[in-house]
């Protein structure tokens, strides 16, 4: 479960200050936030995934205040590719895989049961950098899946996408929902985050209504 | 885990066109080196100080490969992390990892590049004849040291002073002064180990009875300072990464 309470922190760079009074997220559900380009979606996310530190008031997942939580419980899906461009799928699956401690075999198994989603399974020997805008997105959110996070930031799902991959995203949220993950997605798409969120919310001049 | 860094590094490392290029360049330029001293050494029937000199500029050569190895990681290889810093970020003591796994391949390519080019230099050279087992002892010891500390800073500097905010892209101004930190350490070092290897020439041709501990101690403690106080500069840099203030 994510519980957000008073939650409020000023991007000073960004001229935004973000705040979200009361916000209960039940565990394996999926909760999508609407906002306009520069409304402060994505400031949002870098909180809750621990990137933005220095935040009055509480954030707890699982029970466990943000600051004191491990960062495997956490999934993040940026906006912009952090993946190490040079790296394939497999070679970029498998650093995550060890990192986490996992056993890269489990690279199979993982490869097996995204692909029943988006059949990514074919990118398996190109390079991160020569994935198309859409190839790259899938690899995003299946690089943020890997460790089996509890819970999973998505900014912008359909970034490449496009909206008709909105009952694949329903599909998949399910089934991780099914799983106790607990999804969070922030779009400038109302309609399409409507579609696969169980909930939603809007943000506007960093205020979460 | 350190192996999985590891790993990482080298695949990104080499498959930057640029950076195989500067290696292939480097190894060829050494090679040449190796061939033309050694036919040199050979074809000349001289006395023992042409000799060590060959000795000498072999020991001093040593260090550009490893020099610019360093470079290559500061340009290159940090710049190649990009938006990554941010997965760092996300993963469990990503910024620590990050920054360790670079040291620790930056210095194993250094110590590659420039311990195969000595050894190979002086063997082939026929020079065997100059280094005793205390005196390699030292000299591995110190260049270990001088490599380990040289890596750590230069993995501290790109990481404080590149900019995270700009993708670690280095600004002229900022690489000129990068340049200049390690010519000046470089010199440093030049200046010690010619001052230990005076003295082990002495030795070596019976002007001086007693080893030169002395001066090898003095050459090895400032490479393990040098050593210690980029350690600490690493680990501050760790630090601020990870609290995000650069």
């Amino acid at each position: 479960m994510v519980k957000i309470r008073d939650l409020r922190k000023d991007f000073k760079k960004y001229n935004c200050t973000v705040e979200c009074r009361y916000l209960d997220i039940e565990t394996g559900n999926s909760f999508g936030i609407y906002g306009d380009a520069g409304s402060g979606k994505t400031l949002f996310t870098k909180i809750i995934t621990g990137l933005a530190g220095n935040y009055s008031g509480s954030v707890e997942i699982g029970g466990t205040e943000l600051k004191k939580l491990y960062r495997k419980k956490l999934g993040y899906v940026p906006f912009r590719n952090i993946l190490y461009g040079n790296l394939t799928l497999k070679e970029m699956s498998v650093f995550l895989l060890k990192h986490y401690s996992i056993d890269p075999n489990e690279y199979k198994v993982k490869m097996d049961w995204f692909s029943e989603f988006w059949d990514i399974k074919r990118f398996d020997g190109y390079k991160i950098s020569e994935l198309t805008d859409g190839q790259l997105q899938s690899v995003k959110i299946f690089a943020g899946l890997i460790h089996s996070p509890s819970v999973l930031v998505i900014d912008e799902p359909f970034n490449g996408l496009g909206e008709e991959n909105a009952v694949k995203f329903r599909d998949l949220f399910t089934d991780i929902g099914k799983r106790d993950v607990t999804v969070l997605a922030v779009s400038s798409n109302m309609s399409s985050l409507e579609l696969i969120s169980q909930r939603t919310s809007s943000i506007s001049n960093g205020r979460i209504e | 885990m350190i192996l999985n860094g590891l790993i990482k590094e080298f695949r990104i490392f080499f498959r930057n066109k640029t950076v195989l290029t500067a290696i292939i360049f480097i190894l060829f330029i050494e090679i040449a080196v190796i061939i033309r001293s050694s036919a040199a050494v050979r074809m000349s029937e001289v006395s023992a100080v042409f000799y060590f000199k060959f000795f000498q500029q072999h020991l001093m050569i040593m260090f550009f490969p490893a020099v610019l190895a360093n470079i290559l990681m500061a340009a290159f290889s940090v710049t190649s992390e990009k938006q990554s810093s941010m997965l760092a970020k996300l993963l469990p003591k990503g910024e620590c990892f990050m920054m360790r796994s670079k040291v620790f391949f930056c210095s194993i390519l250094s110590a590659f590049m420039g311990i195969s080019y000595m050894l190979t230099a002086v063997w082939a050279s026929g020079l065997g004849i100059f280094p005793d087992h205390r005196f390699v002892i030292f000299l591995s010891a110190s260049f270990l040291f001088m490599i380990s500390g040289l890596s750590s800073f230069t993995v501290y500097f790109a990481f404080s002073r590149f900019g995270g905010s700009n993708d670690y892209e280095p600004k002229v101004r900022v690489m000129m002064i990068y340049m200049f930190i390690v010519s000046f350490i470089i010199m440093v070092f030049y200046f010690f180990i010619s001052v230990s290897l005076k003295t082990y020439f002495d030795y070596v041709t019976g002007f001086r009875i007693d080893y030169p501990n002395v001066e090898f101690l003095l050459f090895l403690s400032s490479n393990f300072l040098f050593l210690i106080i980029a350690r600490i500069m690493l680990n501050g840099g760790e630090k601020k990464l990870s609290e995000g203030l650069i």
